[in-house]
């Protein structure tokens, strides 16, 4: 049964898996229990599961087949506690130690809810009944008896002990002593800090970015290295990232796993081609200025020493930076100097492309221009070929924890993705293509934090369309260089490069680069023909001349027959589509045209047009 | 494309709860309300459990609240009926566990756009407001009669 489950879970999310939504189509109205889908493996096999109290968050993995006494153990492990006071929710489900994970029907990858039950000993050991006036006190001893009571009744309650401060003698009035008192107790207890970080006052502290800043200045050493490192200063002043850091310092395990991510976030770097290099470029404009910066303060940087003999390396490391990236797709052209003068010129034409795309009303086609304002560029291009090759590795990226709040508080602080901007060495001598990066950052930081965008970057499938695209252009561009020489791209082809998320355009970029498409399906056979009219519609919203030449030229090499209506051609998806459960066929019908008849895609591009 | 688009999608609703499901599964939310099907083969996906953690410094603090969700046919176009297990002395929850959709906003004002998550919210914040702290509270671990 939980395999059923199973995929209807993933069929609510949308997954690309063809057999899998195939099935679900069948299946969506009734969620009927038909198809069964082998998940035994996952079952059996090692399961990634995320842990979760109200303040932290660590994966732990275990075996499939292990039971929820066996997953409370180690929970209890790696919490730093004892297995009575594991108490794990899970779908809304308290866990018995007597169940296996199977039987909740846990997967990888899901989260479950930790609560950490007052120990009685601990309870017992702290001040609190002697010190019966202060009133958090006071709940504290009455909550005792309480936890006491329900312990064998299997309801494990309590959430540690009465929120931090409770624990401090405060009956005590001499300030010093409590001061003592308490740094001895929390270098004695390393729980204990945590609790403390976690209680309601440290937390209002912590939670008020104003507060913080002027504590933080009010450190004289922390102040004279703001002086002299401005950026530093910057960093400060992001309340973000400076609750950010908070929460990192508050919570080791934390700190742990994101220096374990980013461990394996530069490894996966490392082992892409070029790879090395942009790490050591990282180094170079990031890190090192950071060291050298705190180096005056808290010693010597020990890593140094692990360039000092690389030196000449990374010199000529980071003069090569200026020049593009070799083009892995130009195998033909790039040999030729005659070849390369144009592909200047392309760059150059991006200024007023972008200024285009920034101008574009719909949101879908700029959210899709995330990756796009350098796209063009060989560059960009080469970095595009290695998320393609590593979609993996991009997705690491996306998924990791920190990657949302960074991409927030850019968003919020778009000085501060400026000066990254400004201050790139890639744009050092360009300062055109700089400027423009500058202009087109704000929209940039929108669509990145755009879900759909996202979910896009991690779908191969998807960045190989990108990267066709990218490859019919250049095709284009050399059969016909004459086309880009009156600057500014053909609207068509514009939203051909950026066009992600509307496969109208991938459509459009089919045709360009007349690209036989691998499926032999009545769909993309008939893509071409929807990709005309639409096409034509773009371009109609776009001044330039060349978007009619380029309709012209599509509707030449279309010999599909446009004539169909889509309601025809799609009857069978739209049926599909009614049977799960959109009853807008209007809508159903533009998402099945927009996606060529893929039920799956139209299903995923209905669900987040919501 | 968005833009040219004649209405808004309807999102079917096992889609929604499917959406909810995983929602709760992931984890992505705040950790004090965990949400669940209350069978995991309930196909019709219609009745699910639910799990309030009280928030600190109120009466209802360190208890664990259990709530069974009812999602009928027609959600989510009908607002879920939730019913509390654990009992609770809270304003808007009846002498059964019930709880009133007249006194919770999100209930009141349901639509198709809202999730069991928020409502789940809601009602766990409610346990903050001033009107609930002075309540006094049944013994924990109660339960109602079903």
């Amino acid at each position: 049964m939980s395999e059923n489950n199973n995929e209807q879970m993933d069929v609510g999310t949308g997954t690309t898996d063809n057999n899998m939504v195939d099935d679900a189509v069948a299946d969506a109205p009734t969620a009927s229990p038909n198809s069964v889908v082998p998940v035994a493996e996952s079952l059996t096999s090692k399961l990634k599961l995320a842990i979760k109290t109200p303040k932290e968050k660590k994966d732990i993995s275990i075996d499939g087949s292990s039971s929820v006494k066996q997953l409370k153990d180690l929970v209890a492990n790696e919490f730093n506690t004892s297995i009575e006071q594991v108490c794990l929710i899970y779908s809304g489900k308290i866990l018995k130690d007597d169940e296996d994970l199977k039987k909740h029907d846990i997967k990888d990858g899901v989260t479950l809810h930790l609560v950490i039950r007052a120990p009685k000993n601990d309870a017992m050991s702290t001040n609190t009944s002697a010190n019966p006036v202060a009133p958090s006190d006071t709940q504290a001893s009455a909550n005792n008896p309480n936890a006491a009571q329900t312990n064998p009744g299997g309801f494990p309650f309590g959430l540690g002990l009465t929120a931090g401060m409770g624990n401090l003698n405060f009956a005590n009035t001499n300030f010093l002593d409590m001061q003592q008192q308490l740094q001895q107790q929390i270098m004695s207890n390393p729980a204990q800090l945590r609790q403390l970080m976690e209680s309601p006052m440290v937390q209002s502290i912590t939670s008020n970015p104003d507060l913080l800043r002027s504590l933080l200045l009010s450190n004289p050493q922390m102040r004279d290295l703001m002086e002299r490192n401005p950026e530093i200063s910057h960093l400060l002043n992001n309340p973000d990232l400076l609750r950010q850091t908070m929460e990192y310092a508050r919570n080791p395990t934390a700190l742990q796993e994101l220096m374990r991510n980013h461990d394996r976030a530069l490894s996966n770097l490392e082992s892409i081609p070029g790879g090395f290099n942009a790490l050591q470029r990282i180094y170079h404009d990031v890190q090192e200025p950071m060291y050298s910066a705190a180096q005056e303060q808290f010693g010597n940087n020990p890593f140094t020493q692990l360039f000092a003999g690389n030196d000449e390396n990374a010199s000529a490391s980071r003069t090569e930076n200026t020049n593009p990236l070799p083009n892995p797709w130009a195998p033909r052209s790039t040999g030729t100097p005659s070849a390369t003068a144009p592909n200047r010129q392309q760059q150059s034409t991006i200024v007023p492309n972008n200024q285009q795309q920034q101008q574009t009303p719909s949101a879908i086609p700029t959210g899709a221009a995330g990756s796009s304002p350098g796209l063009i560029s060989p560059m960009m291009q080469n970095y595009m070929s290695q998320l393609v090759q590593n979609p993996r590795l991009l997705e690491s990226v996306l998924n990791a924890p920190y990657m949302q709040p960074l991409m927030d508080s850019l968003a919020a602080n778009p000085d501060i993705s400026r000066q990254m901007v400004a201050n790139n060495p890639m744009f050092a001598n360009n300062p055109e293509l700089r400027e423009q990066m500058i202009n087109a950052l704000p929209a940039m930081m929108e669509q990145m934090r755009n879900p759909e965008v996202q979910s896009l970057m991690q779908n191969r499938e998807a960045l190989e369309a990108i990267t066709q695209v990218q490859e019919g252009l250049q095709r284009l561009h050399t059969a016909a260089p004459n086309l880009f020489q009156a600057g500014g791209l053909p609207a068509g082809l514009r939203f051909g490069a950026t066009g992600l998320a509307s496969p109208i355009a991938t459509g459009n970029s089919a045709n360009a680069t007349s690209t036989t498409s691998t499926s032999s399906t009545a769909a993309t056979s008939q893509a071409p023909s929807a990709a005309r009219p639409a096409g034509t519609t773009s371009s109609s919203t776009d001044s330039s001349n060349y978007a009619g030449v380029f309709a012209q030229m599509l509707n030449m090499m279309s010999n599909q027959n446009i004539n169909t209506p889509p309601d025809q051609r799609y009857a069978v998806q739209l049926e599909q589509l009614v049977s799960m459960g959109f009853t807008n066929r209007e809508a159903n019908l533009q998402a099945l045209t927009a996606t060529m008849g893929d039920v799956n895609a139209a299903v995923e591009r209905l669900l987040a047009q919501i | 494309m968005a833009s040219s688009f004649p209405s808004r999608t309807v999102v079917p609703r096992n889609f929604k709860l499917l959406e909810e499901l995983e929602a709760a599964q992931k984890g992505q939310h705040e950790g004090s309300v965990s949400w669940g099907l209350e069978a995991n083969d309930d196909m019709s996906l219609s009745r699910w459990v639910c799990m309030i953690i009280g928030p600190s410094r109120t009466p209802y603090e360190n208890r664990i609240y259990t709530l069974k969700v009812y999602c009928g046919d027609h959600y989510p176009d009908e607002p879920p009926v939730f019913r509390f297990q654990t009992r609770i002395n809270l304003t808007g929850v009846a002498a059964n566990g019930s709880v009133e959709s007249k006194i919770f906003p999100g209930l009141r004002h349901w639509n198709r756009d809202m999730t069991l998550h928020q409502v789940l919210n809601e009602i766990r914040a409610s346990m903050s407001s001033k009107e609930n702290a002075k309540l006094s509270q049944p013994s924990e671990g109660a339960v109602y009669p079903s």
